[in-house]
């Protein structure tokens, strides 16, 4: 019979996953100066186009109610936040939240010439490009890069991604991040020993191909990524209950990780069926109410284990919806949108902007008023401690929220 | 002179998508000359994408018509993009194929409308190795690009310069090379009226027209769409982009730039030729260098086309095959956006390798492959639940002919040969007593098959 997995493991030197920890945490992140142990940033990307202006609602605004007959909130119908602004009451978990100061609202967030397809929209999101401008890398991928320009490389398992397949935000020029649906799977990854073996002891040889050693170093980077994660996924288990749903079940796999103080600076993990054309008001509720019973599972865990104060949470979506509601109950694609910050790290929680102002659309739609990416600039200057401008090509000023 | 087999193999797989160790074996008794105008001849003997019908039936059609077509559009792009992948699973004209596949991609396209597609690649497949010149006028004129870049919106008095960006930074000179902002202003203004028609045909509207004077990389005239289009073929930058492009796509990624400017004056001297060029290359001797041979990753559709033509792996709902592709991330149909797939090493990440690697073992295990692709935006969240639940993806596959081919070799010379079959770039640094260790001696039929699966998983194997 051939030997396992493990039995390499033992033979080979590689000696336990425990044993394995130190060597990676040097080999990895850097621990910065000040910090005891690096932030985590995790994104939740709304997939479909969100329709902000249902989520956080001008309650008494003429033109809303004027302009969503069918699918508007009224005012007895909504969380109070404050005299002319409610909150959809499916994001009660959010609303709790944000009571409690963890949570920062901004309004009117896109960018210049907005895309209205959702292919283009969520590349420019996840690359952080020009609407004029393809980048073949996403922006949490030339963070990867950048800690290796500059002699810190880091390991595919910096940025975890919960899902079988990787997203483009996540793919750098010389080091992509990790993606991984379920960890209790990683342990049949390798099935054949054989590649097992190939993964951990290959040397180098030939210098004719450079591709032959990017595969090699990648399926390396992969393994040691893999047993890593494996091993973190068994160290802890909460003990706080999540909604049933795959959602609740990604968020939780991220909070085991984290609570076992995992060496991952980014998660990312998405929520979709937000495309919302037809009898919009049901859909999209259930599917608020999904990501807010989910995310206060979330941070009750986290808050639990002291976690929360180093954790920072970023929603999104690709756009919003059109203003005005179509003959289907429901809306068309549109263009600035609200993003929800939630951490226990935050300046001051809070909604920081106006709220849109329907009065002035432009091809009846919302405008933009901060660029997406001044608030990528902030989490990359004042959370993750990285120049933002290597990341992002451009100055982005920092915003006010960290 | 007889070709060597690594040549013969290293030729099939660039110019096609892979040939059986029996194929290759029988070929080996030809020049390479010969193997070339032989893959150009049956290039000859093509058949076009067929499977949809015109629904218009040339007959102007009411909006309601269109939206229609439009909602049953997702099945019919599943079902036209198994078509193609079939049809480059068993053609014999692979060099016709893999030449539309890089049109695919250089003029990458992504509409709703399955028929507008299925017309789109039938034009590049008939101008995949003819005249570059006449491609891209047709490419200019085609519907679903006119659709995709915007040109409905082209007009007189508002001018879309979408499709004259591309047209110049993506399809022709490349981005930022001689052309300025004006040059796209200008040239936007010559494309406008160029419209599709409720037949799904190009219309030249000529009230929507603008055809006032323009100034366009220093010429000047009353120049229309057909004219700019002459002016950018007129640029040598024209045949170096696209030559540059190929080169990569089929030599090297690693860009040997004096050659390059050699090809792409063959090129350009040809009158746009596209076979020049490509029999320039495949008979070159430097095309069969070591440096060049087994230095691509292959693309996920090179790939699983190398695995159909190979083990006949046929799959048993169209659905499984559209979602290894998307998994993988090459979705024929569905480029990422208008400047087409990354490519290179770009193909593989953390998740994507693993997972090719493990395509021969799951497929000889008859395991399939139990692949979630992440949900499409549309997707209602019940679409999701069911996509996420589906069944594993099963495959059926014949491995006895390759089996059968091996098996007649010594028991000592089964790995060097397999090896040798299937690994291009350089096998030094594989260690073969290794692959012993792990091979199934229950049985000869055992034996071969696990050494093929073996050498099939490894890292290299991904190289072509």
């Amino acid at each position: 019979m051939a030997p396992t997995r493990r039995d390499f493991l033992k033979r080979s030197g590689f000696a336990t996953a425990s044993m394995m920890v130190p060597s990676f945490l040097k080999a990895s992140i850097p621990i910065l100066p000040g910090d005891v142990r690096p932030k985590v940033f995790v994104v939740i990307q709304f997939t479909g186009g969100n329709d902000g202006l249902n989520c956080i609602v001008p309650i008494g605004n003429d033109i809303y109610y004027k302009s969503r007959p069918n699918i508007g909130y009224k005012k007895e119908e909504l969380i109070r936040l404050s005299d002319d602004i409610g909150m959809n009451a499916s994001l009660q978990g959010l609303a709790d939240l944000f009571y409690d100061g963890n949570v920062v609202l901004i309004n009117n967030v896109g960018y210049p010439n907005p895309n209205r397809s959702h292919f283009r929209s969520m590349d420019i999101w996840q690359t952080a490009s020009d609407e004029d401008t393809y980048l073949q890398t996403g922006w949490i991928g030339r963070l990867l890069d950048h800690h290796c320009t500059t002699g810190n490389c880091v390991m595919p398992h910096y940025a975890v991604e919960i899902d079988d397949s990787l997203s483009l935000a996540l793919k750098g020029s010389t080091i992509s991040g990790f993606a991984v649906r379920n960890p209790d799977q990683l342990k049949n990854v390798n099935t054949n020993p054989f590649l097992d073996h190939v993964a951990r002891h290959y040397t180098g040889g030939s210098h004719v191909h450079n591709n032959v050693e990017y595969l090699h170093k990648l399926l390396t980077d992969t393994t040691n990524s893999t047993d890593y994660i494996f091993e973190q996924s068994k160290k802890y288990t909460t003990a706080v209950p999540y909604p049933a749903n795959e959602f609740g079940n990604q968020l939780k796999t991220i909070a085991n990780l984290i609570n076992a103080e995992t060496n991952t600076s980014v998660y990312y993990v998405s929520l979709s069926g937000f495309d919302t054309h037809a009898l919009q008001r049901n859909q999209q509720e259930r599917q608020l109410k999904i990501y807010a019973d989910g995310l206060k599972a979330f941070v009750t865990d986290l808050k639990n284990t002291g976690k929360f104060k180093d954790t920072l949470i970023m929603t999104f979506s690709e756009f919003g919806r059109r203003v005005e509601e179509n003959a289907g109950k429901g809306t068309d694609h549109g263009t600035a949108n609200n993003v929800y910050l939630i951490g226990g790290g935050l300046k001051q929680g809070g909604m920081i902007n106006e709220m849109p102002d329907l009065s002035k659309l432009v091809d009846d739609d919302l405008v933009y008023q901060t660029d997406f990416r001044h608030i990528y600039a902030t989490i990359l200057d004042k959370w993750l401690q990285v120049d933002a401008k290597t990341i992002l090509g451009n100055d982005f000023k920092p915003m006010d929220f960290l | 002179m007889p070709a060597p087999q690594k040549h013969v193999q290293h030729l099939y797989l660039r110019a096609g998508f892979g040939e059986t160790p029996m194929v290759i074996k029988q070929k080996m008794a030809y020049d390479i000359n010969k193997l070339v105008d032989d893959l150009f001849n049956d290039a000859k003997q093509y058949r076009n994408l067929t499977y949809l019908e015109d629904p218009t039936r040339g007959k102007e059609v009411s909006n309601l018509r269109v939206l229609l077509l439009f909602l049953k559009s997702p099945e019919q792009m599943r079902s036209l993009n198994n078509a193609w992948m079939d049809m480059m699973a068993s053609t014999k004209a692979v060099l016709r194929e893999k030449m539309t596949l890089f049109w695919h991609d250089h003029f990458a396209t992504s509409t709703q409308f399955a028929w507008l597609m299925q017309v789109q690649n039938n034009t590049l497949r008939k101008h995949a190795l003819g005249k570059f010149d006449k491609m891209l006028h047709a490419v200019a004129k085609d519907p679903a690009m006119i659709i995709y870049l915007n040109n409905q919106q082209n007009k007189k008095d508002a001018p879309n310069e979408n499709f004259a960006r591309e047209v110049m930074e993506l399809f022709t000179l490349g981005e930022g090379n001689v052309y300025t902002e004006k040059d796209i202003k200008e040239a936007a203004r010559a494309f406008t009226g160029w419209t599709v028609n409720k037949k799904g045909d190009f219309e030249f509207v000529a009230k929507e027209h603008d055809d006032g004077e323009k100034t366009f990389l220093g010429r000047t005239g009353n120049f229309n769409g057909e004219e700019i289009i002459n002016i950018l073929l007129e640029e040598k930058g024209t045949a170096r982009y696209v030559t540059r492009k190929i080169y990569k796509e089929f030599v090297n990624e690693e860009v040997d730039e004096a050659r390059v400017d050699a090809l792409s004056a063959v090129f350009f001297d040809s009158g746009y030729d596209i076979s020049k060029l490509m029999r320039a290359i495949f008979t070159a001797e430097w095309f069969y260098s070591e440096e060049n041979m087994g230095s691509l990753v292959a693309s996920p559709v090179d790939l699983i086309t190398r695995f159909r033509r190979m083990i006949k792996m046929e799959f048993k709902e169209d659905k499984a095959q559209l979602n290894l592709q998307k998994v993988l991330g090459q979705t024929l149909f569905f480029p990422p956006n208008v400047a087409g797939w990354p490519g290179g090493r770009n193909w593989v990440d953390s998740s994507t390798l693993l997972l090719r690697m493990q395509i021969p073992t799951r497929i000889i295990k008859g395991g399939g492959f139990d692949i979630k692709p992440k949900p499409e935006f549309e997707d209602a969240p019940e679409d999701e639940i069911a996509l996420r639940t589906s069944k594993k993806a099963n495959v059926q596959s014949d491995w006895s002919a390759l089996v059968n081919h091996f098996k007649k070799f010594p028991k000592e010379e089964l790995i060097p040969q397999v090896l040798e079959a299937f690994i291009q770039s350089p096998k030094n640094h594989i260690d073969q007593s290794l692959i012993e260790t792990y091979v199934d001696n229950s049985s000869d039929e055992k034996r071969v098959l696990s050494t093929i699966g073996i050498v099939m998983s490894l890292p290299e194997f991904q190289l072509i």
